[in-house]
Formats: structure tokens, C-alpha cells, sequence
């Protein structure tokens, strides 16, 4: 059980290495084949012909740090509902009450969101 | 199984992994590019080899002999690194998949959901990706892609759970065994359009492309890249939509449980995938891009809202049935 | 080979790679450079859970801490004032007497708890994996309220960013 517990993340430990490698071993050879004539035009940055203006971090909207925290606090939400939904059927009736008074509480943050026009992306 | 045996396995896997990858975004795109081309009235490629099919293995030798370009102004090593992520997520969520009863690569018991998790870090390489490329256009794309896929990504996972509670299990295959009677999809028909929907936002293909909307942003997140660079980007957005269908299958479509005809497991398993496959290409050649205001809303006031409901419906009809309430 | 043995060397392994990047993460000059190290750090906090057999839990570290807080901390990078992306040479930063206080308390609060608790030893032959519906146990029926006072906090937590956004758009 915990043998083979291991084993299936020792594999999937090696998929993740195997990734990074393979694409460095696919580009160390690519350059073996590739030509290779470095003038400075190519290394500019593209700004369709022109030469670029200004600075490429200009400030963002606060927009998206909103929906990236809303994102953070849905997803932990979600994630309390996957051992919930596995055991599903033994917690009966009482874990489905639970689950529904945590996203009654919850789920308002959406609502209030949505009334004061933060999810409005324009 | 000796230490020798089990790191043979592993090579093996992995070199079937690697293989299959290759093999399956060859066809992919040629498929994409006939599919679409004769839903526009075109042919599609026609001069390499028969019908064109050798024409992917062409353009994949042509971008392996371009010369590998980083932009002077670009992080050198966030550059680099980006497509890495971007390819390994991919590759690591491809190992969760079971493709019949005895065929996958790492099966634990909450399979599904470490691919979920798996799969959204292809996030950070987007982010790399924009930032480092030290591109207007590819730091807003990359930032926009970032937007979406986040937005998308909770009625994603949500949409899975309905099936969850009927199951009783997280591992793909529990799920596959219990489909023998009835598919998923018949119960579970919001979750699945939901999740179709979401899915189709988080491999970012039309109406949901955005992030490389190139008549707006050029080519977004990966405007500088080129060359093999490029091609791990492009090698990792056709394995993502291989594995969100092969997902959609294990998940609503029964897996490899056959009806009428008797197939190996995995023909049955492959001709469901690359049904899905077709239906993604085909909305990709068919629908127009939404704004980028209508794509946020859509995530989340109508599909967050509706995974919840889902959830609270699926839950209710369990509770009745089973007479555990009244 | 044997579990406990493959368990160990990983163990030394994932904890050298995760001081290192720690490390990195503080003397990194560009602020976006740090977060990316952050990443590394975390996802070995994850291979952590994955040794201690509570893979559900290294699932929810990638899920919520490696796919979510760092794309937060990255949209509230770009929302800073500060020269973003470029090294900040070391004359300008300001704050290094109190960063060396707060860590120092960080620190001697976490060894407190840490060496004070009595961690439970379990045999090698008596480990087994931390099932989900084991989670979910001890969630609904030990820690039910825990877990709705969970659900106040992430509320707090929402309804506070938007109003702070608010008054940045006026």
C-alpha cells in the first residue's frame, strides 16, 4: 500500500524532471542544427517594426488583483468541498447542512461583489 | 518488483509518454487544420505526402533548424524557463491519465484531483512568460491569460464535483468502474456543459482566446518566442486540449466502457477523446471571441453560481433518494 | 530498498532544495525574481506532505499556495509603486533593522511551538496513507465549527479587499 503509494509519486516525480530535461535536450540539439548569425536587429524587442517606446510595466487596474482574490477565496471553498463530496453519502444529512451553511455565508461575498460592479471588467 | 524493475517501468512510461505526445499533437494539429479548412471551404494541407499528412512532421523540422533567439531586453532565465513550465505542467497532468483499467501511469487515490491541481500550474509559466519576455504585448497578454484561466478555473473544478458525490471517489478509474450501467453525462448533464465551457476558457480556444488574441495582441504571452521555444508552447496547448477531453471522457463519458460493439478498452477510451476533440475544433472554427468583460462575467456570474448549484441539486436528489431526508 | 530509507535521503534532498530557494527568495535584488523562487520553496513544502503520506494536503499546496497566493502576490506586484522588475540596488532598502527584528521574532515563535509540542512517532510498519474520506472525517464531525468560522474569515477577507478597492477608485 505505501509501496506502491511511493512509486506512483516517484513516477510522477519523474515526469516533472523528464519535462524540464527534455526541452533543454531538445534545444541543446536544435543548436547543433541551427544557423547561427547574431545581428543585433533580431535581439530588439517586437513592437510591430517600431522601436519601442517607454516602459513595458506601465501600472495595472486594480481589477486584477480583486479577481485574483476572489479567485484564492473560492478556491479554498472548493477545496473544503472535495473531502466533503468523497464522504458524501456516510455524513448524510448533517455534512450536506454543514456544507450549504459554509456557502451561505460565503457565497454574499460573490453578491456583494457583483452590487458594488468589481466584477465588471471594462 | 526490484529496484532495477521499478526504474525500468518508470523509463518505459515515460518514454511512452513522450512518444504518444508527439505522436498526438502531430495529428492534431493536421486534423485542426482539415477540419477547419473544410468548415471554411478550403482544403486544408494538400501538397506534403498524401492529403498533406506529412505536412505537421514538416513544419515540426523546419521550426527544429530556426535559430533560437532570446530578445536582448528579456530575463534570460525567466525566459527560458517559462516554456519549461508551461510543457512540464502538461506532461505531469498527461501521467494521471488512465487510458483502460491497466494502462496509466501514476494512479493514487485522489488522482483527480492532483491533476486539477497539476494542471493549473500552467499558470506560472504564463506569467513567466509575459514578464520575462520584457514585451508590452506579451506581458498583457500573458496577464489577461492569467485572468481568465483563474476565473475559469473554479467552475472547472466544481463542475467534477457532482460526479464526486456520486462516486464516492477520486481516483479516475473508481470513476470509469462505476459508469458501467449509466454514463455520467445523463445525472450529471449541467456539470458536463459546465464543465465543457469552463475548459474550453482554460485551454484558452475560441470563444475563450483572448490571451493571444492576435488581432489585438499581437500573439500575446508568446509574442517572442520562436523557433523549438515557441513550439513547446504550441506542443503544450495541444496536449492540454487532449487531456481536458480524455478528462471530459473518463469523467462524463464513460471512459472505456463500450456500448454495442466490443473494442479494447483504450479504442473505446480514444474514439470518445478525440469525439470531444472534434467538437472542440469545431466551436474553435465556428464562434466569434468574446469581449474581455463578457469572458469574466460569464465565469463568474453564470458559471460559478451554476457549478454551486449543481453541487446543492446533485446532493438534494442523493439525499432524497436514499430517503435520508423526510 | 527500504521505505524509511527512501523517505529520509527525500527528505534531504527536498529540505536542502527548499533552504536554498528560501534563501534566495530573501536575497533576491529583483522583487519578481523572489516570487519565483517563493514557488520553488512551496511546491517542496508539497513534497513534504507527499513524504508524510498526507498527499491530499500536497495536492491542496499546489492547488491553493502554488496555483493561487503567488498569482495573487504577483497582480499585487504590479498594483506597487515601487520600480518593479529591476534589481533595487541595496543603498535604497530602508527597512533592514526592522526585517532582521521581525524575522528574529518570527523565528524564536515557531522554534517555541515546534519544540514544545510532542509529535506523535508512528512505526515504520504501522504508516498508512491519510485517505481523503479520512480528512473529511475529521473535518465534519470533529471540526465542524472550526470550519464554518472558516467561512467568516474567507467572507472578512473578500468583503475587505473590494471596499479597500473602492476607495482607490475614487
Amino acid at each position: 500500500m505505501v509501496a506502491d503509494y511511493f512509486n506512483n509519486y516517484i513516477t510522477l516525480l519523474a515526469f516533472i524532471l523528464t519535462g524540464m530535461v527534455f526541452l533543454s535536450l531538445v534545444l541543446f540539439l536544435c543548436r547543433l542544427v541551427a544557423p547561427r548569425n547574431p545581428i543585433p536587429d533580431k535581439f530588439t524587442t517586437y513592437e510591430c517594426g517600431m522601436i519601442p517606446m517607454g516602459m513595458y510595466w506601465s501600472h495595472f487596474h486594480v481589477r486584477y488583483y480583486i479577481f485574483a482574490l476572489l479567485f484564492v477565496i473560492f478556491k479554498i471553498g472548493t477545496v473544503f468541498l472535495y473531502p466533503w463530496a468523497v464522504l458524501f453519502r456516510s455524513l448524510g444529512l448533517f455534512g450536506f447542512v454543514a456544507i450549504i451553511i459554509f456557502w451561505a455565508i460565503l457565497f454574499p461575498g460573490l453578491l456583494y461583489a457583483w452590487k458594488k460592479g468589481v466584477l465588471k471588467w471594462v | 518488483m526490484s529496484l532495477l524493475q521499478t526504474i525500468l517501468v518508470i523509463i518505459i512510461e515515460l518514454a511512452a509518454a513522450l512518444g504518444f505526445i508527439m505522436v498526438t499533437a502531430l495529428i492534431l494539429i493536421y486534423m485542426l487544420r482539415k477540419v477547419m479548412g473544410h468548415m471554411q471551404a478550403r482544403l486544408g494541407p494538400i501538397r506534403v505526402g498524401p492529403h498533406g499528412v506529412l505536412q505537421t512532421v514538416a513544419d515540426a523540422l523546419k521550426l527544429f533548424g530556426k535559430e533560437d533567439i532570446i530578445p536582448a531586453a528579456a530575463d534570460k532565465w525567466t525566459f527560458r524557463i517559462a516554456p519549461a513550465i508551461v510543457f512540464t505542467a502538461s506532461l505531469a497532468t498527461f501521467s494521471f491519465i488512465p487510458f483502460a483499467p491497466n494502462i496509466v501511469a501514476v494512479n493514487v487515490d485522489i488522482s483527480l484531483f492532483f491533476l486539477l491541481a497539476i494542471s493549473s500550474l500552467a499558470v506560472l509559466g504564463i506569467v513567466m512568460a509575459g514578464w520575462g519576455s520584457n514585451n508590452k504585448y506579451a506581458l498583457l497578454g500573458g496577464l489577461r491569460g492569467v485572468a481568465q484561466m483563474i476565473s475559469y478555473e473554479i467552475p472547472l473544478v466544481l463542475s467534477t464535483l457532482g460526479v464526486v458525490m456520486m462516486t464516492g471517489s477520486l481516483n479516475l478509474i473508481d470513476i470509469v468502474e462505476k459508469q458501467k450501467t449509466m454514463y455520467n453525462i445523463v445525472p450529471q448533464f449541467l456539470g458536463f456543459a459546465i464543465f465543457i465551457v469552463a475548459a474550453l476558457a482554460k485551454i484558452n480556444r475560441t470563444p475563450f482566446d483572448l490571451p493571444e488574441a492576435e488581432s489585438e495582441l499581437v500573439a500575446g504571452y508568446n509574442t517572442e518566442y520562436s523557433g523549438m521555444r515557441w513550439a513547446f508552447f504550441f506542443l503544450a496547448e495541444f496536449v492540454n486540449i487532449f487531456i481536458i477531453s480524455a478528462l471530459g471522457t473518463i469523467v462524463f463519458l464513460g471512459g472505456w466502457n463500450g456500448f454495442l460493439i466490443s473494442l479494447p478498452p483504450w479504442a473505446w477510451f480514444m474514439i470518445k477523446s478525440y469525439v470531444l476533440i472534434f467538437f472542440v475544433m469545431w466551436v474553435w472554427s465556428t464562434f466569434p471571441r468574446f469581449r474581455a468583460d463578457q469572458l469574466m462575467d460569464v465565469g463568474w456570474k453564470i458559471l460559478l453560481p451554476l457549478a454551486l448549484l449543481n453541487i446543492a441539486l446533485t446532493g438534494l436528489v442523493i439525499l432524497l433518494r436514499e430517503g435520508r431526508i423526510f | 530498498m527500504e521505505i524509511s530509507t527512501v523517505q529520509l535521503v527525500a527528505f534531504g534532498i527536498v529540505t536542502a532544495i527548499m533552504l536554498i530557494s528560501a534563501l534566495l527568495v530573501v536575497t533576491a535584488r529583483n522583487i519578481v525574481h523572489a516570487v519565483f523562487f517563493l514557488i520553488v520553496t512551496l511546491f517542496c513544502v508539497a513534497g513534504y506532505f507527499i513524504l508524510l503520506l498526507a498527499d491530499f494536503l500536497a495536492a491542496v499546496q499546489i492547488l491553493i499556495y502554488v496555483g493561487a497566493v503567488v498569482v495573487l502576490i504577483v497582480f499585487g506586484l504590479i498594483l506597487t509603486r515601487a520600480r518593479v522588475g529591476q534589481a533595487i540596488p541595496m543603498e535604497e532598502v530602508r527597512q533592514r533593522l526592522w526585517a532582521v527584528l521581525v524575522s528574529l521574532v518570527f523565528f524564536g515563535g515557531a522554534s517555541y511551538a515546534l519544540l514544545n509540542e510532542k509529535w506523535p512517532v508512528v512505526s515504520v510498519e504501522k504508516m498508512e496513507v491519510t485517505t481523503t474520506s479520512k480528512i473529511a472525517d475529521t473535518l465534519f464531525n470533529t471540526y465542524v465549527l472550526p470550519f464554518q468560522v472558516t467561512s467568516v474569515l474567507l467572507l472578512a477577507g473578500l468583503i475587505g479587499a473590494i471596499v479597500l478597492a473602492m476607495r482607490e477608485e475614487k
